[in-house]
């Protein structure tokens, strides 16, 4: 059993992304224009939600008059973004527009909306961060989406031997750490095909391929400072990122039987007198009770150390193989039990976030 | 413009500014205590302007009673619009009365010009003929130019048939000359149309064809103008409305414009007539002179109006457009109406085309019956040329319209050469009015010389008159008393035959003062015969008597009046009998019988009246003698028994109807009276005789006519009472009879009894007014007054009934509420309560007994809709999807509703939000789905506040503006009283120097009040 506290990645911290977060410098794509490969263009949303953009990329070299609605073997759609708000501009109810104080997106409430703050709730609704800082959100739900693939760099102030990706969509992700001094201290690809499951030949060749929604590493050296990169890939479509947790694993101590691993379903499901269902699907949270083994000469430092972190989301890791087993959110309870002088149990009931 | 057309819209804008007002004051006032407050001070502020405006249409010298008419004219026209009826419909039917009330103000059609057209009104005055076309042009509105055009140009198929059908020839045709319609012929088709409407058929009459152009010119004006004054109201209404929302400043500018456009209007109809009225004298003065008319002056400037400062000049920028719309699309209305008129008036006009076009080929001999192929038209125009006097005005007509065409062609060609010259045409006219001006007071003063030695010539008649006087004895009284009477001056003649002569001057009108003056010039004349002093006296009444007193038969002469005058004394002594009889007037008959019998001792003669029943009632059916003052004598005594008879009639309620058959009359000295009828005087031939007892003579008539039944509608037995006996005592038998009949009726029949007594007061009354020579509007008020009074005796009537039958109804419905009938006992005490009332307030009374039950409906029922509407919400409140959507559609129309300030809605909106959270966090798939209802709520909200503010901002707003305003337009007022005060003043002066020239050698009145200045320039 470990938790994985988590590093609070901000504007300082996060290096570099590949994901856009608005149409700040971006231009919308010209038919006369001549494009390299790399350059992103702007196309208005085909869908019309919230006066948002789609970005795309040039895939190839002297890219000219290919329309990027039509031109997937020119272009690679990334993702949505929105202008960042201007108090110049009048916007309609239902417009969405991008903070860059905050990394948030707002939609407006009513029409003729001019330079009303964004901290008006009667004038803007905030709909939650922007696409590249949904992944550093407290909601495992939100997803940071993005085409082909996520790149994003953080530096770390002290120390990282953990990254956890949870609520994933790729086929593999690359992890990389690397330090001034020491260069790069880790570099390795996982594939995130998922072998769960498949225990005989039979289902190893007609069970689809599964893959892992969740990846965890925690043997990163503990080198001071290192920039880690994560990079996940997704060649048929979109990656996501839920959620992107670095930071120092804490080990607690072993899982043991009994252990209970399930969810809490926030869905509205009322049944009237004849039997009819009102069914309103909404999120869920995981939730798990551990039963850990613990040294009792930790049972202080364990204390302290869970007592610092209430209410705070960390990573917890009840078997490193199983990430069912791995929970993003909080303990509810905690209790030691010694049980007898060389038996020394650790209570946790853990919930998750949605 | 006048102050009076911006009281119109003033008020009109009051009282939308009102009405909106109660709407706000509806929407906002159960909202808030301080919203409520707001709007109450607005409602003040409004009410201060309302005086504010009232006082500045007084001080615009507009009667209180006028601007009322106008307020409530005004109210039918915003009404008339309201309700939907065409824009120009209403303007037509309303216009005209608007018209009519402005004319009372002396500020109507004809008075606007007077007020705003200094030159018009002296034009206008010296010749109706050109008030009727400016009337007639105002007034129809059509627009004769258009009307010709497009009636050539839409009807030449059928123009060209109607020639055909002739039956002409093709060298006849272009005898005839090309067939169309003239302006001659639209002018009689309008007329036709209008002439009726307008009655001014007679002065139409008077009007030669010369005068089609002036009036084609003028109706041009009055087109436009008239399109542009109800574009100005309409437009003005319509444009309020279109700015409303966000109104401010902008309503200031908009009344302001709305304001400018009508004195635009003005002031073009204004010069429009000036110019055609300046063409017209142009070209008619010739046609006048030759035709041996007087010639007109000539030469009008136009009129400029200043128009009103507009200090609120684009404030409504946005909302300009707009207003510019509804002026735009009101005038566009308006012209569309006035060719509708166009279009109704053709078929007159066709039918006054195929008129002159017959007319005139048969003038030309084009219809000779022998060579016709359209036997009938032909037959026609051979009827009218048989006509020599329609031959004579066709031949007329025809050569005016030719002289005129050429003058207007030469008139066009001159003014082209003025313009290559140029030369100032204004200036050479008013060089040719400073001639024309001297020229008339060269001619004037003759006039001015004659009328002073007039004035000298009867100033010392007077002094003679007076010299006489204090001669004394009778002769020099007599003498004094004829020339006093010769000055006009009939009160100095003193004594009775003084006060009978100022008496009858009066009731003449002057006419006798008028005479006397106008005898100073010709005194022979006056002593020559009967003349129009004779005529004059007998319009006044007793006329008859009087000029054969003074006059005499042709060839009297002063000592037969002076005689007249010595016989007065005899007279009074021996008519005394008959003067008391007959009360004052009779004294005044008997001084003047005295007279008469003064003037009948110098010889033997007689007369007899015969008394009869006319179609009018009594009359002298004949008057029989050879003697004048017999006549006169017996004249009068036949008035007396007719006036005896219509007292007595009066007293006993009866009518003059029946049969009568008497005559009274004198022979010598002696009175008689002939029972059958006859005029006899002689008692061979069954005259009595009653020598000078004149009293018992009428006595005899009076009672010989009661039995020949003269007075009908009585009683049996108070006819027996009255035909018995002798007629005194018998009389105050009967009187006392019908004194008890009659008290016994009024107890009976209250009602009855004094409407009947009513009708023979009016009646009584009427006669007397007839006998005065009542004015029409003095006879009016006695028609009114009879109807106030049997109001009075009806409603007293009632008033006695109900207070009889009150104190057992009031048991009766005692009765009905304790039988539990709540509903009968309420019916029977409003019927009561209704009954006690005026007549003129029972319709309001009964609509607040309908508002009355009305409430009670609502105060029973409502709050049960309101439970079970409560109810079925509890029912729809559950979960689930289907509920969400009421309760989401509910808070949204709620919110909507309040968004626009509705007082219901914004106070309903705490709750309906409420449920509406509350539902969406039953319903929400996420948080953000929550989060978005809640931002959804508080938009709301915060619209919600802002309306509420708004509408108190909204009133305050208005208050502020309308202050300014109100500023503004009394600023305004009086600046435009003082201009038309110095157009008044203008214009009189005018139209005094003009009455002068046109009465080329009559007096000149130089009263001390309006001074004629003879060396000012007109301006």
């Amino acid at each position: 059993m470990r938790l994985i506290r988590r590093e609070e990645v901000t504007d300082a911290t996060l290096v570099s992304s590949n994901v856009p977060e608005s149409t700040a410098g971006l231009s919308n794509w010209l038919d006369v224009t001549t494009y390299a490969l790399g350059d992103l263009v702007l196309r208005i949303d085909p869908s019309g939600f919230g006066r948002g953009y789609l970005v795309y990329r040039s895939l190839q070299a002297g890219n000219l008059n290919h329309n990027p609605d039509s031109s997937p073997d020119w272009w690679l759609e990334l993702s949505r973004v929105y202008e960042p708000w201007n108090a110049a501009v009048t916007y309609s109810a239902g417009d969405v527009v991008m903070s860059p104080a905050d990394h948030r997106l707002y939609e407006s409430v009513q029409g003729a909306n001019a330079n009303k703050a964004l901290s008006l709730p009667e004038w803007w609704l905030d709909i939650g961060p922007t696409n590249r800082w949904r992944m550093f959100d407290q909601s495992n739900t939100s997803q940071t989406g993005n085409g082909a693939s996520i790149a994003v760099a953080v530096q770390v102030s002290g120390r990282a031997d953990s990254v956890a990706l949870l609520n994933i969509v790729g086929s593999e992700v690359r992890i990389e750490a690397e330090t001034a001094l020491d260069g790069v201290i880790f570099d390795e690809t996982f594939n995130l095909v998922s072998d769960s499951g498949i225990t005989n030949w039979y289902e190893y060749f007609f069970e689809d391929v599964a893959r892992r929604g969740d990846f965890l590493v925690t043997n990163i050296p503990l080198n001071a400072d290192p920039e880690i990169r994560v990079t996940l890939n997704e060649p048929s479509g979109a990656a996501q990122i839920g959620t992107l947790v670095i930071g120092q694993s804490r080990d607690l101590g072993i899982t043991v039987h009994p252990a209970r691993i399930g969810i809490q379903d926030f869905s509205r499901k009322v049944v009237d007198d004849f039997g009819n269902f009102t069914i309103v699907q909404r999120n869920y949270a995981k939730r798990a009770d551990f039963r850990v083994v613990v040294e009792e000469g930790k049972i202080d430092a364990l204390s302290a150390l869970l007592a610092s972190y209430r209410a705070t989301p960390v990573i917890w890791v009840g078997v490193d193989q199983y990430a069912s087993s791995w929970i993003y959110g909080f303990y509810r309870d905690f209790q030691f039990d010694l049980a007898n002088p060389k038996e020394t149990y650790l209570m946790l009931e853990l919930e998750g976030l949605t | 413009m006048k102050a009076g057309t911006l009281e119109i819209e003033i008020l009109t804008n009051i009282a939308r500014l009102q009405q909106d007002m109660a709407q706000v004051k509806r929407a906002v006032g159960d909202t808030t205590a301080e919203v409520s407050r707001k709007v109450g001070a607005a409602n003040d502020n409004l009410g201060r302007f309302g005086q504010q405006a009232t006082r500045a249409g007084q001080g615009a010298r507009l009667a209180g009673h006028h601007m009322q008419n106008l307020a409530f004219q005004v109210n039918d026209v915003v009404v008339g619009l309201a309700s939907g009826q065409h824009p120009m419909t209403v303007f037509m039917q309303q216009g005209a009365q608007i018209g009519q009330i402005m004319g009372q103000a002396g500020v109507g059609v004809g008075g606007m010009a007077k007020q705003l057209g200094g030159m018009v009104v002296g034009v206008a005055r010296a010749h109706p003929v050109l008030a009727g076309l400016a009337t007639a042009a105002a007034g129809a509105g059509g627009a004769m130019v258009l009307v010709t055009r497009e009636l050539n140009q839409t009807r030449a198929a059928e123009i060209d048939a109607f020639a055909q059908s002739l039956g002409l020839t093709k060298a006849e045709l272009e005898k005839l000359g090309e067939v169309g319609i003239t302006t001659g012929d639209v002018f009689r088709g309008l007329w036709a149309y209008i002439s009726e409407g307008l009655g001014l058929d007679r002065v139409f009459s008077s009007i030669r064809n010369w005068a089609v152009s002036a009036f084609d010119a003028t109706l041009s004006a009055g087109k436009i103008a008239g399109a542009g004054i109800y574009a100005a109201f309409r437009g003005t209404y319509d444009g309020l409305r279109a700015i409303w929302p966000s109104v401010g400043n902008i309503l200031a500018e908009a009344v302001i414009n709305g304001a400018n456009r009508a004195i635009e209007a003005v002031e073009g109809l204004i010069n429009g007539a000036i110019k055609a009225i300046n063409a017209l004298v142009m070209v008619a003065n010739p046609l006048l002179a030759a035709a041996r008319m007087g010639g007109m002056n000539v030469g009008l400037g136009a009129v400029s109006l200043g128009r009103l400062s507009n200090p609120y000049a684009g404030a409504g920028a946005a909302a300009g457009d707009a207003f510019s719309g509804a002026y735009a699309n009101a005038f566009r209305a308006a012209m569309a109406g006035m060719d509708r008129i166009a279009g109704e008036i053709g078929d007159s006009i066709f039918k006054a085309m195929k008129d002159r076009v017959t007319r005139e080929a048969g003038e030309k001999g084009l219809l000779d019956p022998a060579a016709s192929k359209g036997a009938g038209s032909r037959k026609a125009a051979g009827r009218a040329g048989s006509d020599a006097g329609e031959e004579w005005a066709a031949q007329f007509l025809k050569q005016a319209d030719k002289a005129l065409a050429e003058l207007f062609i030469a008139f066009g060609t001159l003014e082209k050469m003025w313009a290559r010259a140029g030369i100032d045409p204004e200036a050479d006219i008013a060089a040719m009015q400073a001639d024309f001006r001297a020229a008339q007071e060269k001619r004037t003063q003759g006039a001015i010389d004659e009328a002073e030695a007039a004035a000298r010539l009867r100033d010392e008649y007077a002094e003679l008159a007076s010299i006489l006087g204090a001669i004394g004895g009778s002769g020099g009284a007599a003498l004094s008393g004829v020339l006093n009477g010769l000055s006009g001056n009939y009160a100095a003649i003193g004594g009775r035959a003084g006060a009978t002569l100022e008496l009858l001057n009066r009731s003449s009108g002057g006419a006798l003062r008028d005479l006397g003056m106008t005898f100073t010039k010709s005194l022979d004349k006056f002593f020559g015969g009967e003349g129009e002093f004779t005529k004059a006296m007998q319009a006044g009444g007793a006329g008859v008597a009087i000029g054969g007193m003074v006059l005499g038969s042709k060839g009297s002469n002063l000592g037969s009046f002076a005689g007249g005058l010595l016989g007065e004394e005899a007279g009074k002594k021996l008519f005394k009998s008959l003067g008391d009889f007959a009360g004052p007037v009779g004294t005044i008959l008997g001084s003047v019988l005295g007279g008469l019998i003064g003037g009948a001792f110098k010889k033997t003669k007689k007369a007899s009246a015969t008394i009869g029943m006319g179609a009018d009632g009594l009359e002298v059916s004949s008057l029989t003698g050879n003697s004048g003052s017999r006549k006169a004598a017996s004249s009068q005594a036949a008035g007396g028994v007719m006036d005896a008879l219509a007292a007595i009639a009066s007293q006993l309620g009866g009518e003059l109807g029946g049969p009568v058959s008497v005559s009274i009359g004198m022979r010598k000295k002696s009175y008689r009276v002939d029972p059958t009828g006859g005029g006899n005087t002689k008692t061979s031939r069954g005259a009595i005789d009653f020598g000078q007892d004149a009293e018992a003579a009428i006595k005899y008539a009076i009672a010989d006519a009661i039995a020949d039944g003269a007075i009908t509608g009585l009683s049996a037995s108070i006819q027996r009472l009255i035909q018995q006996g002798d007629i005194e005592r018998q009389l105050e038998k009967a009187l006392r009879f019908q004194g008890a009949l009659d008290e016994f009726r009024e107890r009976t029949d209250p009602l009855g009894f004094a409407l009947d007594r009513l009708a023979r007061e009016m009646e009584q009354l009427a006669k007397i007014a007839q006998e005065a020579g009542a004015s029409e509007a003095e006879l009016a008020q006695l028609r009114e007054l009879g109807v106030l009074k049997q109001k009075d005796a009806i409603e007293q009537a009632r008033q006695d009934l109900l207070s009889e039958i009150g104190n057992r109804r009031a048991l009766e419905i005692r009765i009905l509420e304790l039988l539990g009938r709540d509903g009968d006992a309420l019916a029977a005490s409003r019927e009561m309560e209704l009954a006690a009332m005026e007549a003129s307030l029972r319709p309001l009374q009964q609509m607040i007994h309908q508002l009355e039950d009305a409430r009670k409906v609502i105060d029973t029922f409502g709050p049960l809709a309101d439970d079970l509407r409560a109810y079925r919400a509890e029912l729809f409140s559950g979960a689930g999807a289907a509920s969400f959507g009421q309760v989401a559609s509910q808070f949204r129309s709620t919110a909507a509703l309040a968004a626009q300030g509705d007082a219901g809605a914004l106070g309903q909106l705490r709750g309906t939000a409420g449920s509406f959270l509350s539902a969406a966090m039953e319903n929400a798939g996420s948080d953000l789905d929550y989060r978005r209802a809640l931002g959804e709520v508080l938009a709301s909200v915060d619209r919600g506040i802002f309306a509420a503010d708004a509408q108190a901002d909204y009133a305050q707003a208005q208050i502020d503006a309308i202050e300014r305003n109100a500023a503004i337009m009394t600023s305004i007022g009086d600046e435009l009283a003082d201009k038309l005060a110095k157009i008044d003043e203008a214009a009189a002066k005018s139209a005094r120097l003009l009455e002068r020239f046109e009465r080329d050698g009559l007096t000149v009145k130089t009263d001390a009040d309006t001074p004629l200045n003879i060396v000012e320039t007109l301006p």
